[in-house]
């Protein structure tokens, strides 16, 4: 009976011609973006300039405070190299990573993830830097600056006293104050230049966080200038 | 079935591999394939995220702690170094995206050019962060062609060079090191050792990447050179380029967070 098939046939017929059988759905195809190289080499170009850029503002910043000898709040210098490599790393994902091209679940994934550092980092930092609130007694384990007593080999001093004891010893105490001051004073290089990182006569004032010599005095374990009785330090040296 | 089908070389003809291939059997569509690999693989780009990030969380709860340790140790570090290995990773990084371009359009040659590279700046990268930074800072030892030695021509003590000079010790520059390997003698805050951890950790799960991205690289230009990748099949390469992209992500925070702040 071909006439009463007619209807289902034409039906049939209708549905092969739309219906796509590799995308029964008709998803929208995502597939395989090109990337033209004009917007990859762009993208280079941008990125080295932001290179550049996080390394000149971390210079100016220390040339600023030297200059002015002001103390800039230090979230400038953290905000700022931070916001820079942000910008950065989301170029990378954009555009090398092609996100901005893909299917949009691979964004979420990456999103995601960094929602879960994010947690990650609150809740080790509210666990840490709150615990004396709680519970009082605890403070003395998160010390802030804390106590630098940390392991037995150091026979009860800090290991940083214990490597310049072991120095002391082995080089005798002239010897080490001569490495020791052109290491933190550096070489004099004539007008003022000098190549350390620390301060000195020539800079007006040190760098924030550092001051050289405070660990001479720290703790009464061992006279700074004199050799440590030898049964306390390890075979070190070099 | 497929969007994409192999085509089938006539009598004398011989096309190159990646016209041949077909996906598994399962897919769809070679399309669908590619799609769900590279989902995958940013799967696991997200585990890796995860693993930098114990890292990361590990250097700000203790710069928050002991801000002068990392005032201090930050500035022992040389951001020239680390620079130009930001410099060179961002070049390569490029490199990669240009050779995914070129098996896109079939400019085969170009395309695994661009893969050595890509190759040559990870290993670059590598001998740059072994020879200049591990090797003086953990032992004092100093490659002789080092421009930062100039610096401690007074400390170079030459009784203690090695391989007929080419490695030059500087007397009170090493040691340091992490924890209890800690010898350098001019630290001024206790804490210093940790610091050193947090940065030999750091960099070297990073260059662990780097190892492992090249061994990607080798393979992606080693089988390119049998004809595999092509415009219509490319998913290795496209996977490795993810990764090295991902090596790169890392070290833009990683440059910033140890070299710049203070």
């Amino acid at each position: 009976m071909p006439n009463a098939l007619l209807p289902l046939r034409l039906l049939m017929a209708h549905a092969a011609h739309h219906f796509n059988e590799s995308n029964p759905h008709g998803e929208k195809h995502h597939g395989h973006p090109i990337i033209p190289p004009i917007t990859l080499s762009t993208v280079l170009a941008i990125l080295l300039f932001f290179t550049v850029l996080t390394v000149g503002l971390a210079q100016l910043e220390v040339w600023i405070q030297g200059y002015f000898n002001i103390i800039l709040p230090h979230w400038v210098n953290i905000a700022i190299a931070m916001s820079i490599a942000t910008v950065k790393a989301v170029l990378v994902m954009a555009i090398f990573m092609q996100l901005r091209y893909d299917n949009k679940m691979n964004t979420v994934v990456m999103l995601f993830t960094f929602f879960a550092v994010g947690l990650f980092l609150f809740f080790s930092g509210l666990d840490l830097f709150t615990r004396d609130r709680v519970t009082p007694w605890k403070a003395q384990t998160v010390v802030k600056g804390g106590t630098g007593f940390m392991v037995s080999q150091a026979n009860g001093k800090p290991i940083t006293q214990a490597a310049r004891d072991r120095a002391i010893t082995l080089w005798g105490p002239e010897k080490f104050a001569k490495i020791e001051a052109a290491t933190l004073h550096g070489h004099d290089h004539g007008h003022g230049a000098s190549d350390s990182p620390y301060s000195n006569a020539s800079k007006s004032r040190a760098p924030r966080g550092v001051t050289v010599h405070a660990a001479d005095h720290a703790g009464d374990h061992a006279a700074p200038h004199a050799p440590a009785d030898n049964h306390a330090a390890p075979a070190g040296g070099h | 079935m497929t969007t994409m089908n192999p085509q089938k070389p006539l009598a004398g003809e011989s096309l190159p591999k990646w016209r041949l291939y077909r996906p598994g059997h399962h897919w769809r569509s070679a399309d669908d394939e590619f799609e769900a690999s590279k989902f995958g693989f940013w799967l696991f780009l997200a585990t890796e995220v995860l693993l930098f990030a114990g890292i990361f969380c590990g250097y700000a709860i203790f710069r928050a702690m002991y801000p002068e340790a990392w005032a201090e140790g930050s500035r022992l570090l040389d951001w020239k170094i680390g620079g130009a290995n930001t410099v060179v990773l961002l070049i390569s990084s490029w490199t990669m995206a240009m050779s995914i371009y070129c098996f896109q359009v079939d400019k085969q040659k170009l395309a695994r050019q661009l893969l050595l590279i890509t190759f040559l700046g990870g290993l670059f990268f590598l001998f740059a962060k072994l020879g200049f930074e591990y090797m003086p800072k953990w032992t004092g030892y100093f490659l002789s062609f080092d421009p930062a030695l100039s610096h401690h021509h007074g400390e170079i003590d030459a009784a203690q060079a090695k391989f007929g000079g080419l490695l030059q010790f500087v007397e009170g520059y090493g040691g340091k090191r992490p924890g209890k390997w800690f010898d350098y003698p001019f630290a001024q805050s206790p804490h210093m050792p940790l610091w050193w951890g947090i940065y030999y950790c750091g960099t070297a799960i990073h260059a662990l990447h780097v190892i492992i991205g090249m061994t990607l690289i080798a393979r992606a230009w080693y089988r390119a050179g049998k004809g595999c990748y092509g415009p219509t099949h490319y998913t290795f390469v496209e996977c490795t380029g993810l990764y090295w992209h991902l090596v790169d992500l890392v070290w833009i925070f990683l440059f910033p967070l140890l070299y710049l702040i203070h």
